[in-house]
This record gives C-alpha cells, sequence and structure tokens, in this order.
C-alpha cells in the first residue's frame, strides 16, 4: 500500500497549486531537476521543459493534452549515464510503461530517476490541438476545461475534436510504478486532488509539502476502474476491427501503401531506442543489378523496396515492449493507423508469454530468457520421428 | 508450366542439423531437392529479418533445424530460438501471412533420415498450400 495525501487546491488554480508542490520538490532537494511540460507563449503548444530553478515553473502544465514526445526517451538521455542527481519527470502511465521497458533494455537508470506519475484522460493529435486552442487564451483554460468535462464522462470533443484512437483504447488511465503520483479522477479539480507517494519513497515531511493525511481514495478508485473498464470495451473493439480487416498479406500490404518510409514511427517510438537501426545500415542496401534483378522477375518492384519488411521487422524487435503509447500514428505524415496494428499485434506476442510491458521492473523481456519445459510442441513434426 | 515446385530456404545449425543434411547425403537418402541450405552456427544466431527477407524475396517455405532442446552446443541457443521463432510466427500470422509457411525443427546429427522425413513432408505441405503469396507481390 502506498501512502495517500489530500493536495487542496488554493484559489481554484489547480495549475499554481501543483507548481508550488513541485517547487517545493526541487527546494527540499527531494529531486535535483525536473522534466515537465510547459506552454510556450508564443505559440501556446506545450513542451517538455528541463527545470532546474524553481522560479520557472510559472508556465508548468502538467496536465495539457498533448504530447510531443513520449518523454520515456527523453529519460533515457537523462539519466543513461550514471549521473550524480536525481531526476524528477512527470509522466503519464504510457510513458512510465515505456520507461520501464527502457530500463530492461538498460537504457534507463531508474536509479536516478523519480517518477511523478499522473492520471491521464488522453490526449490529442497536435494537429487537432493546434486546432482547439485558437478558442482559448492559453493551454492552462484549455486544460481547466478539457479536465472538468472529461471527469464528469462528458468529453466527446473539444471545438469539434477528438482524443486519438490510441488513447481511447488505453486501459491505463492511471500511473503504476510511479514515485509520487498525482491522481485527480473522481476529484473536484477546482478543490483537491491526491498525491501518493510509492512505499518505497524516503519518507517525506507532508506538511512541508502542504499535503493533508487522507485515509480513503475510494472515489479516486471508483472513477480510474469506470474509465479502464470503457476503454477496455474500446480497445476490443479496436483488436476486432484490425482482425477482420487483415484478412491475408495483401489487406495488411493495403494499410501500408501510403508509407513512404520516412521512418519517423521508429524515431517516435520510445522502444525503438537503437543508435543504429539496422534499416539505417548497409544491411538492405543492394546493388542496383539486384533490383534490376527482381524487377525482370515480378515485372515491376514497388520502390523502396521491402517496406513490410520494414514493418514486420520493427514489429519483430519492439512488439512484445509496445506499451500502445500511440506516438507512431501521431508521427506518421501520411495518417497511417500504425499504433492500431502495432498495439493489436504486439498483445497478441505478448500473450504468448503472459507478458505485460512496463507492469514490472523486475521481469525480463520475453526474448531475453526462457524456459527449457516451455513450448514442447514447438519443432515437432506432424508425422512420427522416422 | 508443370507441378508447382516450392522454393524452400533452410537456416540449420552447424552441429545438428547441417550435420544430419550431410549424414542423408552421403547414406545416399532420396528427398525432394527443393532446399537451399544455409548453414549458421547455431539455430539462435538465425534472426528473424532473414527468414523474413527469403519469404519477402520469394521462398515458399523457410525451414530453422537446430539441436534438440537440452543438446544445443552453445548451451541455450535454441530454446532463445524457440521464442524468436514463435513471435515470429504470431507476427506473420497476425499480418496476414501463412505461419505454416514457417518450421522450426529439432534435428541431430544422427538423423539424416529424420531430415529427409522433414524436407519431403515440407514439400508436400507447400505443395498443397501453394506459391507464396509474396512471391509474386511486387507492391511489397
Ligand atoms: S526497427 Fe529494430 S533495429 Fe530499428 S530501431 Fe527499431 S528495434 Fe532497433
Ligand atoms: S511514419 Fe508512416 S510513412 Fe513514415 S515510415 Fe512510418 S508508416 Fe511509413
Amino acid at each position: 500500500m502506498s501512502k495517500v495525501y489530500k493536495l487542496t487546491i488554493e484559489n481554484k488554480d489547480i495549475f499554481s497549486t501543483v507548481n508550488s508542490f513541485f517547487q517545493k520538490l526541487l527546494e527540499e532537494k527531494i529531486i535535483d531537476n525536473l522534466l515537465l511540460p510547459q506552454e510556450s507563449l508564443n505559440s501556446k503548444s506545450v513542451m517538455q521543459t528541463l527545470v532546474k530553478s524553481p522560479q520557472e515553473l510559472g508556465n508548468a502544465n502538467p496536465f495539457a493534452p498533448l504530447l510531443l514526445v513520449n518523454s520515456a526517451t527523453l529519460v533515457s538521455q537523462l539519466t543513461i549515464d550514471n549521473p550524480q542527481s536525481k531526476l524528477g519527470a512527470v509522466m503519464r502511465s504510457c510513458e512510465i510503461r515505456a520507461a520501464i521497458e527502457l530500463a530492461k533494455l538498460k537504457q534507463i537508470n531508474l536509479e536516478r530517476l523519480v517518477i511523478i506519475g499522473v492520471d491521464c484522460p488522453g490526449i490529442y493529435e497536435s494537429t487537432a490541438y493546434q486546432k482547439i486552442i485558437e478558442k482559448y487564451k492559453d493551454s492552462q483554460s484549455l486544460t481547466r476545461d478539457y479536465l472538468s468535462k472529461s471527469l464528469k464522462n462528458q468529453l466527446q470533443s473539444l471545438e469539434g475534436q477528438e482524443i486519438r484512437l490510441a488513447c481511447k483504447g488505453c486501459e491505463y488511465p492511471n500511473p503504476e510504478n510511479f514515485s509520487i503520483a498525482l491522481n485527480f479522477f473522481g476529484c473536484d479539480v477546482d478543490k483537491e486532488i491526491f498525491i501518493q507517494f510509492a512505499d518505497n519513497f524516503p519518507q517525506i515531511d507532508p506538511e512541508k509539502l502542504n499535503l493533508l493525511s487522507c485515509e480513503d481514495n475510494g472515489q479516486w478508485r471508483k472513477a480510474i476502474d469506470e474509465c479502464r473498464d470503457r476503454r477496455t470495451k474500446t480497445r476490443e473493439e479496436i483488436f476486432k476491427q484490425v482482425f477482420e480487416n487483415i484478412k491475408d498479406i495483401k489487406s495488411f500490404l493495403k494499410e501500408f501503401e501510403h508509407c513512404r518510409r520516412c521512418y519517423n514511427c521508429r524515431k517516435e517510438c520510445p522502444i525503438c531506442y537503437c543508435r543504429e537501426c539496422i534499416f539505417d545500415s548497409l544491411t538492405f542496401e543492394h546493388a542496383s543489378e539486384q533490383y534490376f534483378g527482381w524487377a525482370r522477375k515480378k515485372g515491376k518492384i514497388r520502390m523502396p523496396s521491402d517496406t513490410l519488411l520494414f514493418h514486420i521487422t520493427r514489429m519483430n524487435h519492439m512488439a512484445i515492449s509496445c506499451v500502445g503509447c500511440g506516438q507512431c500514428s501521431s508521427a506518421c505524415p501520411n495518417g497511417i493507423p500504425i499504433a492500431k496494428f502495432f498495439k493489436t499485434i504486439g498483445f497478441k506476442v505478448q500473450e504468448l508469454f503472459d507478458y505485460k510491458p512496463g507492469r514490472n521492473p523486475d521481469e525480463e523481456i520475453p526474448q531475453s530468457t526462457f524456459k527449457e519445459d516451455e513450448f514442447p510442441e514447438v519443432g515437432l513434426g506432424p508425422k512420427s520421428k522416422a | 508450366m508443370g507441378e508447382f515446385e516450392p522454393n524452400i530456404v533452410a537456416f540449420v545449425c552447424k552441429w545438428c542439423t547441417y550435420t544430419a543434411a550431410d549424414l542423408a547425403g552421403t547414406s545416399r537418402i532420396q528427398y525432394p531437392p527443393n532446399v537451399k541450405i544455409i548453414r549458421l552456427m547455431c539455430s539462435g544466431s538465425v534472426d528473424p529479418i532473414f527468414v523474413v527477407k527469403a519469404l519477402s524475396q520469394g521462398a515458399d517455405g523457410v525451414l530453422i533445424g537446430g539441436c534438440h532442446p537440452g543438446d544445443c552446443h552453445y548451451v541455450s541457443g535454441n530454446y532463445k530460438a524457440r521464442r524468436r521463432i514463435l513471435i515470429l510466427k504470431t507476427i506473420l500470422q497476425n499480418v496476414g501471412f501463412e505461419a505454416d509457411r514457417v518450421w522450426i525443427r529439432w534435428i541431430s546429427a544422427s538423423e539424416g533420415k529424420y531430415f529427409a522425413t522433414v524436407i519431403t513432408e515440407m514439400v508436400e505441405q507447400l505443395k498443397k498450400m501453394g506459391p507464396s503469396p509474396l512471391k509474386t507481390a511486387w507492391d511489397i
């Protein structure tokens, strides 16, 4: 059981209240640096910032419905060389789960990281966000509207825009594996939210952080469970639709016909961490004669070739750890719903090993281990041995 | 055109399955000539990407051959191969490609006859399945 506290919202302003909480984490040296989303005053966009000075939190918006990068990638950069300091990072569930996978892949040092998890009602594509924000004075007022509507389950759309498909089918509305969590589901965010500390988190002085002790957060649990159930249903519908659509390899290829092989999906994927991806290497750069040969054989071939090879190989490399964050779809310039396929198929692969990416940092990634007595049927022929 | 003759690429380990293929040859055991054998040090060194590459370049089937579980020359290569190929087959199945075109078989150095049986069975099955759809697809 983790320790739960209440944070009373001052002056109905969740942003300034939460910001002073963050400020204190920095001042009390609970963390040395803080990675969190802040609004840019030029464009009202919200981007990740690395903050050292507690005075530089004024535009922070840890709940903004926009995520330009999965911060697990940034956390990797900021912890991998084992710095002396502690990094605090405000992360949603999909970012935390990706970070846990990256830690297993030795790309994140969890010892240097204080994960500050936040509940997540879902986010918008950047293009949708840009349309919505035109109607608001700043990201905080947009976020306030978005929070109050989504917490009352009334968020069909904002200014005609819907949240991303990946979020609609995300069965993880709340953070797990956090050090500190900001929970606001089931709350009136003008009045109070809950702050949880993990069991193994060093003792804090609640008074210094303006926290009130509290026992029961059943209202939060109930709201989270409802949201999870609703989204799990949506997820099942998405899975069903994917399987109905992919009847054969031709129908799968059809989905990727618009692929221009820009590799944005790979670049934005938090799990695709390789310094040199095999597709940037010379492995599949063939001599011109090879291509002419294939063209001769088939009459014509698509160029650049090996698009199917790229997507199947990427799946092979990362599907077991796919957390369904949806960043690949968001990054695709041609609007291919990549995440839908990768999450669905990833789920099938994960099922083989009863593996849930991001569930537990102590679990091993299935490819890096084995059991001697598993899958005894694999490798045996249909007929008895002659 | 005569009867469809499947094209099989076999990735086999040096210690067991390749030696079995050799034994089949020296023992003059007959099996269909549809297979192109590629020798690797271990079934654990078969990168699934090469299986997919072979399929996308027109192989009708791919065989991965290794030592029986427990007998790997490198202790655990075949256990790792088992997981990798299972993952690959699951992905192939779910992108709409017949995963039955990819076989993994444990064939020890002494099982020359069994090697011939596996190839015969595989050719039979692939003949039933017909040519791989990737063989003619130009838009891959
Ligand atoms: S596709 Fe594979 S090799 Fe390329 S970055 Fe992703 S995991 Fe690495
Ligand atoms: S981002 Fe889209 S267009 Fe670019 S490689 Fe990925 S699927 Fe293809």
